[in-house]
């Protein structure tokens, strides 16, 4: 079943991202990654960088990565990019992740 | 850029953040808005900078956390500066280093005049000084600037123009020179023309005066060609003279010759590529060197001064200057120059001396050179052949 924020932002043919508060990930070949409503950082290495989403998690590997910029709703991450996997979290699993 | 100098105006901290929850610790230093930049993950930890004041507001957090927060260096300007708070010794005498520069331009500590070559100098101080214009002088007491200018300009011959200016602890005077007018030539005064070399006429116009010379004949140096002394009178009266101002062109053919010894060595200064610098200050007015001996220990030398003021923005010169003397040492070698090379040498050298002899017109039909050479001395003469002329005036002996 469609969110009332989804059936809105279809038929006023407004971004899904501002209307639902979902994350907005922009990719610049395999150097840069711009991420926009972030809810957190989960884990920070060289390797391995976890972001929190709003309905699930990004996990971004590579090598010599670095949180070039961090605000509230926005990040920038810089490196050599391997893989992103995006891992969406059911309802319950919200909640032991809220609690991190 | 803007950002990068308000921050270290404010001061920053290093920080490397430890323990289990360190991103924990991220995202709530996010949410209560304290600001972190330059997150780098390092070892165990996460390194990253935090502000000044955020930084004090932070414990909470750590303590939530229970994270582990170490300082890992402080910066910025007010950190730095904290670190003089209790040095009252040091804050007076920078405060006293400022009045000291604040009162610099209240005071007259260095003239200067530019532009002078014949005017008189000492008359100019004289003016200068008596408008109160002098090394030590007040400022605020000196007349106005314009009344001073007029005062040189008036006050000293030869003196066309004056600018004075203030420039800080200085006070520069420009002086534009009047060029004097040519000498109009006098043609009042009786005058005969007499040679001025010997040699050949080969023209004689004669304009005014009594004529003693013609075309074609030898004539002396010093001989009269064209008197002043004109007979005005007729066979029979008694003698009547009129003297008159000689006006005539002999064009003469002349000889000019000129000798000289000449050697065959050329002096060469090499720069051995071995090179000191030496500084000189120059505290108002007084030169304080900061070397004993110039010569550096360098047996041959060449020096370059470089003179470099401090002016400082606004006040303009603080009466504080350096010279800086490049000195370079220098190998001196003799070199054997050809035959060639000293005949065209000692040529444009007894050139120019009879060049200086010569009157207006002169024109080179042409040119001997003979020479003999002992034992590196060349003893050259320069015979030159002209068309000159070479009339004369001087005065009538009464």
């Amino acid at each position: 079943m469609k969110k009332f924020s989804e059936f809105l932002a279809e038929r006023l043919g407004m971004p899904k991202d501002v209307m639902m508060d979902l994350p907005r990930i922009s990719i610049c070949g395999d150097k840069e990654i711009y991420i926009e409503n972030h809810k957190g950082l989960l884990e920070y290495s060289d390797n391995i960088i976890r972001v929190k989403m709003n309905d699930g998690i990004i996990d971004i590997s590579g090598t010599g990565l670095r949180i070039i910029i961090m605000e509230q709703d926005r990040m920038v991450i810089n490196g050599m990019l391997e893989s992103i996997n995006y891992e969406k979290i059911g309802r319950n699993l919200k909640n032991v992740q809220k609690n991190l | 850029m803007f950002k990068k100098i308000f921050k270290f105006v404010n001061g920053y901290v290093i920080i490397k953040v430890t323990g289990k929850n360190k991103e924990r610790f991220i995202n709530m230093c996010l949410h209560n808005n304290l600001g972190i930049y330059d997150i780098i993950p390092s070892g165990d930890g996460i390194v990253m900078k935090a502000d000044r004041r955020d930084f004090f507001l932070m414990r909470r957090l750590v303590r939530k956390c229970r994270v582990n927060v170490r300082i890992v260096s402080k910066h910025g300007l007010i950190l730095h500066l904290s670190r003089y708070k209790r040095r009252y010794g040091f804050l007076m005498s920078g405060l006293l280093v400022c009045i000291f520069f604040l009162m610099l331009p209240k005071y007259i500590l260095c003239v200067e005049i530019d532009g002078i070559y014949s005017a008189d100098r000492e008359k100019i101080m004289e003016i200068l000084h008596e408008h109160g214009v002098y090394v030590g002088a007040k400022k605020s007491e000196i007349d106005d600037l314009s009344e001073i200018k007029n005062a040189v300009i008036f006050g000293v011959d030869g003196v066309n123009w004056a600018w004075l200016y203030s420039e800080g602890a200085r006070m520069r005077l420009q002086i534009q020179e009047s060029i004097s007018a040519p000498e109009l030539h006098d043609t009042t005064t009786p005058t005969d023309i007499i040679a001025s070399c010997d040699g050949w006429v080969r023209r004689a116009d004669i304009f005014r005066g009594e004529r003693h010379v013609n075309a074609g004949m030898a004539v002396t140096a010093g001989q009269v060609l064209v008197s002043g002394k004109v007979a005005a009178f007729r066979e029979g009266d008694p003698e009547k003279y009129m003297y008159v101002h000689s006006d005539a062109n002999i064009i003469a053919d002349t000889v000019r010759i000129e000798t000289g010894d000449f050697s065959s060595k050329e002096t060469l200064r090499i720069k051995t590529g071995k090179s000191k610098t030496r500084l000189s200050f120059d505290v108002f007015g007084k030169r304080l060197d900061m070397f004993r001996d110039i010569s550096c220990g360098f047996g041959d030398y060449d020096t370059a001064v470089e003179r470099k003021n401090l002016d400082i923005p606004v006040i303009g010169y603080s009466g504080l200057g350096a010279e800086v003397y490049r000195i370079d040492e220098v190998t001196i070698t003799e070199r054997e120059l050809t035959e060639n090379e000293v005949l065209e040498r000692a040529r444009e050298k007894l050139e120019e001396k009879i060049c200086c002899k010569l009157g207006k017109g002169a024109v080179k039909e042409s040119e001997e050179l003979t020479y003999s050479a002992d034992k590196g001395i060349y003893h050259v003469e320069l015979r030159m052949h002209l068309r000159e002329n070479i009339g004369v005036e001087i005065p009538i002996e009464e």
